[in-house]
């Protein structure tokens, strides 16, 4: 195979990939970022990604509103958290009040943000159980209500 | 990140809220289902959301993206040019947002999970139980669709990206 050949073939190579994945190669395939790397610095491969990174920036540009941030909290009080033991109820009772929760909020709110915890130091050795997963993610969309960038995050400064 | 999922597919925040609540209690549900064989519980949950918003999406026949409310965080801008500027941010979503609407609903949940969500094609292929060539299939023909629906504006849209730049900086 020619070399012109083979570098018209890598050129429609990059072409499907922006076409597909956009400009950027950090969202490619990581064995497409690696054949591709070599002619990213080429004038023909500059003209086939400006297109894809245009669109790119708009949808950057796009950013979800946040979510209200009550809702983890919603979720949790719908269903039903494993029963803890008793002592840990009794625990979580104490500072129900100042946390301003009703207890059952409370221990589901508290299940779900000390799974975070016993996740880090258990998860190496015992899987999760299902429930206890589908927490753990309750716990994830807690911290995306506050992570969640708005479409003004420069007005925030 | 189900949320910002949902949200893509639905151009609703109230809808999307719904779909998370209605993702949490199914997966508390069935919870003792579950087997793993093999697959991450992230591509389960996935999956589940995404169902959800695809029913809803058939049941509502189409989406209509919100528009951005007044408030919030746009109301604290001051000054003129910060006015214009959050003018122009609201409407650039919006349009982008109604663009992503009218997109066939499977290429809608490959832009969805690949781009907004930053999945891998693998894990993206995954979630929608198609090969990795078919999703890729859905991104381009999705990407052609939004350029072709953003083509009219695009002059309007890369407007003011300077602007934004020197607000985001300063």
């Amino acid at each position: 195979m020619s070399k012109t050949s083979t570098s018209i073939e890598r050129l429609e190579a990059l072409s499907r990939c922006c076409e597909a994945y956009g400009a950027d190669p950090a969202r490619w395939p990581a064995e497409m970022r690696a054949s591709l790397a070599d002619i990213l610095v080429t004038d023909e491969a500059a003209t086939l990604m400006a297109e894809a990174q245009e669109l790119d920036g708009f949808l950057n540009a796009a950013t979800a509103p946040r979510m209200s941030e009550d809702l983890p909290r919603r979720i949790a009080a719908s269903f039903a958290v494993p029963k803890p033991p008793a002592s840990l109820v009794d625990f979580v009772r104490s500072f129900a009040p100042a946390l301003r929760l009703a207890p059952a909020g409370a221990l589901a709110g508290l299940g779900a943000l000390g799974l975070a915890s016993g996740m880090m130091s258990a998860s190496a050795q015992t899987p999760l159980t299902p429930e206890y997963e589908a927490l753990a993610y309750l716990d994830d969309l807690s911290l995306t209500a506050m992570d969640e960038e708005g479409d003004l995050a420069w007005d925030a400064e | 990140m189900i949320y910002a999922a949902s949200y893509r597919m639905l151009g609703s925040r109230h809808a999307a809220e719904d779909a998370v609540q209605e993702t949490f209690l199914r997966l508390w549900r069935n919870a003792a289902k579950w087997r793993p064989q093999g697959a991450k519980f992230e591509t389960w949950l996935y999956r589940v959301a995404m169902n959800i918003c695809l029913d809803q999406l058939r049941k509502s026949k189409r989406i209509a993206p919100e528009e951005a409310a007044p408030g919030g965080m746009d109301a604290q801008a001051d000054g003129a040019d910060r006015q214009d500027q959050t003018i122009f941010l609201r409407e650039r979503r919006f349009a982008i947002d109604e663009a992503l609407a009218q997109l066939p609903e499977r290429q809608r949940l490959a832009i969805t999970l690949c781009h907004f969500q930053e999945l891998s094609n693998i894990e993206a292929a995954e979630i929608m139980e198609i090969s990795v060539d078919a999703l890729e299939s859905l991104l381009a023909r999705g990407r052609r669709g939004l350029r072709e629906s953003l083509a009219p504006m695009r002059e309007h849209l890369t407007g003011n990206m300077d602007d934004e730049q020197n607000i985001n900086i300063n």
